[in-house]
């Protein structure tokens, strides 16, 4: 990485790339516009009034603050200017323990920008406006486009005018000058126009960005033509590709400031590498590798790279991601499976696969499509459904005589419960909906065939998901009803529901019978794969036929990266027949934790790997995987790790990453070990579990780690 | 023959220290030898035994349960596509898994017939018959090497001579073997048992690499909690000892391997 880079590191990290807001005043008559002319003219003259800022080390253009005063912060997250009263006082707050509303991930088609430029999407405008010539609404939002896209040649064109004004500056070193002429053109070219090189087409991205902060979606895909054709005329040298990369990761980085909430995380600006092409081979190529390798020079929690992998990926292409990731302190790369994800976009949910082929991962870790709106962000308390039933229809559960009756009951209160999750969803894009975007709407497929925002229905390319949070609570709890109440017999539903209202108090010794013979899921049992199964099924069979309000199929899966929920909801879940006791936290994920994975790695992924036969769950699925550092640190062990990654796919899991044990959380560990029941470490020729060790050997198994570390 | 039982204490599923590959390693409970630093205590007796609890606190364990064949192959063929797919299989450890004769063979029959790998994990100290039994069963062998033969017999309390006469034997019939070698400094690490070691290596015709196991003082949380007052106690091995150890022993290996 040269000096350059490292300098704009150092800047982003400091929070020292921000150009100033300046204030706009509209003027009053816009008021009388209709929504999309009104919002393209203040966008146009909000951006045409803000500086054109860079350093003196940018070789990329564009970087731009919007306040609020257009619409909303944009649409990405948020939609409606008065999105957050209106979250304040309702969706922010869970429903009756349910269900909770945050913010979700759209993303724009920038390789289509790239493609076809912005005259290319002028001239789907112009298509699309004989198609509505009686109806002045559309109308209307089509010449709310157009409008948007002189405003934002505009604003390329004023960047444009800025470099050339640098380059003459007489104080500007020779060097710098050729550069900014160099930048001119490029911005004099880009976005308007189709990119005819990789400068310009990074450049089209870095600038076009921020209308859609969020994934940049398949960059290995989208800019390869140009970077093959660069590197094949002599106009592209690999290091200039890796620095013009270096450069457009450092300003996604830069994008969330060190002053937000969100600046720990790595989730905002999620892409992929690798996946299929739509001829269905390999899509991973040198310009991933590329990629990666550039983003792993750079000490930034943003962006972040899934893999995708599928049953064409070469082992060294995941043992090359792997190791990335072993050796990336920032902890940016997960790993996903496209056969399980593709089968059920193409099955279930009817996607043709040239847009299956396509997908893309986002944010935490929720699959999406490039030009496609994320629709859901509903964050489920899954527990609730069981509670209910146990204490609202108390005398029907301890009437039943049979599982199988009990969990008829369960199904119906779980219905319920999704039934108002959809409607939650549904509720929420109506308020979002009140918003007209005329900015984003132009990056998302569908919007100007339909001469419709994206936040009105205007996308046609989809993902729909609600987020459980706590199945592994929920799977595990139905698990000790089969097997205690109605198999074994080992108590009545009466004595379960005693402890469990007394949250356990003076029912001690249940809760340690249920913790040590409960057959949980996690561990490759028939029992609790089956509960699993069973419970999937019932999800399924709730969305099959069903949509949202805009017509697109429901996906679930079982991760939010809102990790204060997990806290949340559970402090308000009473004790449930797994043994948990009332207000602590619910799990996330697909996995298992406390201890109830009591069979190794490989009986909870292939349970995790079998855990849904309907597909319904290839929403954000996740599977954390904890190892010992060694297992990373040392290389023949490494190649295990990546065999049984591979393993796991094959085997149909959908999603992993991993945690290797460092010492500081061996320290939390050691301090704390009720939540660390989980954590195995490895002592030479075997391994144990970390809290169950001696205080000397842990310090030990510390002191080793750290030295490896 | 699936009903034959032993005693096991512990299935490690993911082991990736015995042998190639993604492998789970049967724990079999009991063993003829007292090595003085044995890292599993609990594996010398050939009864289920009590263990108090790591924290002191929580009620004892119980180590060791009675398994049949048929059990622990369920537990076992679970893995097969992660051992089919990183060229793993299964361990028998112990222990001494030739002192459970006939359990280790059913096992590693039904293995075999399952087309799993199979490896044994075994200080060789048992009867010839015993091993020329299992040979076609194994594909495998993870072999003990604990001690000179001028110490063998006090460290481990055995002699060395029937040990290496069976791996001569094992050598003679075209096995695989891994030399594995618990390494305690001060005890049995001298440049002379260790050139004893290389030796054997050199002079033994199918033996792949050697493991070295540096000693970790892991048995004596354990002696403590088997209600034991008297344990061997030796430190961690230092950074200069794992350097010589590997002067003399790796370079052989890294030769080898090329």
């Amino acid at each position: 990485m040269n000096d350059r880079i490292q300098r704009l590191i150092v800047a982003a990290r400091a929070g020292d790339i921000y150009p100033k807001q300046v204030k706009v005043d509209y003027d009053a008559f816009d008021e009388k516009l209709s929504d999309p002319q009104r919002i393209a003219k203040r966008l146009t003259e909000y951006m045409s009034a803000q500086p054109c800022a860079f350093s003196d080390d940018n070789e990329l253009v564009g970087m731009i603050r919007f306040d609020g005063s257009v619409e909303g912060p944009l649409f990405p997250r948020i939609g409606h200017r008065f999105f957050y009263e209106a979250a304040g006082k309702y969706y922010r707050h869970p429903q009756e323990n349910l269900c909770t509303f945050e913010w979700q991930h759209s993303n724009a088609d920038f390789g289509k920008v790239i493609r076809i430029g912005l005259v290319g999407l002028r001239a789907e405008i112009v298509g699309a406006r004989r198609q509505y010539e009686s109806d002045m609404k559309r109308l209307e939002f089509l010449a709310g486009l157009e409008s948007m896209i002189r405003g934002i040649v505009n604003r390329s064109h004023q960047y444009a005018a800025e470099c050339r004004r640098r380059a003459v500056d007489p104080a500007t070193p020779p060097k710098r000058r050729a550069a900014l002429l160099r930048m001119a053109a490029n911005c004099e070219r880009v976005p308007e126009h189709p990119a005819q090189t990789f400068e310009e087409a990074v450049q089209c991205l870095y600038f076009s960005f921020q209308f859609q902060p969020d994934s940049i979606g398949r960059p290995d895909q989208y800019l390869l033509p140009l970077y093959e054709r660069g590197l094949a005329d002599g106009t592209l040298t690999r290091d200039h590709a890796k620095e013009l990369l270096q450069e457009l990761f450092v300003m996604i980085h830069g994008y969330t400031p060190p002053s937000s909430g969100n600046a720990d995380k790595g989730a905002e600006s999620h892409f992929v590498v690798g996946g299929y092409t739509i001829d269905r081979r390999c899509a991973w190529n040198d310009l991933s590798e590329l990629i990666v390798e550039s983003l792993m020079e750079t000490d930034l929690v943003r962006p972040q790279i899934s893999l995708r992998w599928n049953q064409l990926t070469p082992r060294s292409v995941l043992r090359r991601m792997l190791d990335a990731e072993r050796r990336d302190k920032n902890k940016r790369i997960a790993f996903v499976n496209d056969e399980p994800r593709i089968a059920d976009m193409t099955g279930r949910r009817g996607m043709p696969w040239k847009e299956a082929f396509d997908y893309i991962m986002v944010g935490c870790n929720e699959p999406a499509f490039q030009g496609g709106i994320s629709l859901g962000g509903n964050t489920v308390n899954i527990v609730r459904s069981l509670v209910r039933t146990l204490d609202g229809r108390r005398a029907e559960a301890l009437a039943c005589r049979d599982f199988d009756s009990f969990y008829a009951l369960y199904e119906q209160e779980l219905r319920h419960d999704l039934e108002t999750i959809l409607d939650y969803s549904n509720r929420f894009n109506m308020l979002r909906s009140r918003d007209c975007n005329v900015l984003t709407s132009l990056l998302m497929s569908g919007c100007i065939e339909r001469a419709a925002s994206v936040t009105q229905g205007g996308a046609t390319r989809a993902l729909w998901c609600a987020h459980f949070m706590g199945s592994t609570n929920l799977i595990d709890s139905l698990c000790v009803i089969r097997q205690f109440v109605f198999e074994e017999k080992r108590c009545t539903m009466e004595a379960l529901l005693a402890a469990l209202d007394a949250d356990w108090k003076g029912h001690e010794a249940l809760r340690e019978e249920i913790l040590r013979d409960g057959r949980f899921y996690g561990n490759g049992d028939d029992l609790a794969d089956s509960v699993a199964h069973r419970f999937y099924r019932s999800v399924a069979a709730f969305a099959e036929g069903r949509t949202d309000f805009f017509g697109h199929p429901l996906t679930f899966g079982n991760l939010t990266g809102y990790n204060a929920h997990f806290a949340w909801f559970g402090a308000q879940t009473k004790a449930t027949p797994d043994g948990r006791v009332f207000g602590s936290a619910l799990l996330f994920g697909g996995g298992q934790s406390n201890g109830k994975d009591r069979d190794g790695p490989t009986s909870l992924m292939r349970s995790v790997a079998h855990m849904d036969p309907t597909g319904i769950m290839t929403g954000d699925s996740i599977l954390n995987l904890s190892v010992d550092e060694r297992i990373v640190t040392d290389d023949e062990s490494f190649e295990k790790l990546v065999a049984l990654v591979e393993t796991y796919f094959r085997e149909g899991g959908l999603h992993i990453q991993l945690n290797h044990v460092s010492a500081e959380e061996l320290r939390a560990a050691k301090a704390n070990p009720d939540a660390y029941k989980s954590l195995r470490v490895r002592i030479s020729g075997f391994s144990a579990y970390f809290v169950g060790l001696a205080e000397s050997i842990q310090d030990d198994v510390i002191a080793r780690t750290e030295y490896k570390a | 023959m699936n009903d034959e039982i032993a005693i096991v204490f512990d299935i490690e599923k993911f082991a990736v220290h015995d042998g190639p590959g993604i492998r789970t390693v049967v724990f079999l409970k009991g063993c003829p030898l007292r090595c003085l630093w044995c890292h599993n205590p609990e594996s010398q007796s050939f009864e289920p035994e009590q263990m108090a609890s790591a924290d002191g606190t929580s009620p004892p364990e119980t180590v060791g349960r009675p398994m049949t064949v048929e059990e622990v192959m369920a537990s076992v063929r679970k893995d097969k596509a992660f051992y089919d797919n990183s060229g793993g299989g299964l361990t028998i450890s112990g222990g001494e898994p030739l002192a459970h004769f006939e359990f280790t063979r059913a096992l590693l029959a039904a293995a075999k017939t399952e087309g799993i790998h199979t490896a044994v994990e075994t200080s060789g100290y048992a009867p010839r018959e015993r091993i020329e039994a299992l040979l076609p069963l194994v594909n495998l062998w993870l072999w003990d090497v604990k001690a000179p033969p001028s110490l063998h017999e006090k460290l481990v309390g055995c002699p060395a001579e029937p040990i290496l006469d069976n791996l001569a034997f094992l050598s003679s019939r075209g096995a695989s073997v891994v030399l594995r070698c618990p390494l305690v400094p001060g005890v049995n690490d001298s440049n002379e048992a260790l050139r004893h070691i290389r030796r054997l290596s050199e002079t033994t015709p199918g033996i792949v690499r050697i493991d070295i196991e540096p000693y970790h003082p892991m048995g004596e949380d354990k002696n403590r909690r088997l209600g034991r007052t008297d344990w061997f106690r030796a430190p961690f091995a230092s950074d200069a000892d794992k350097a010589r150890w590997r002067t003399i022993l790796q370079e052989w290996q890294a030769k080898n391997e090329q």
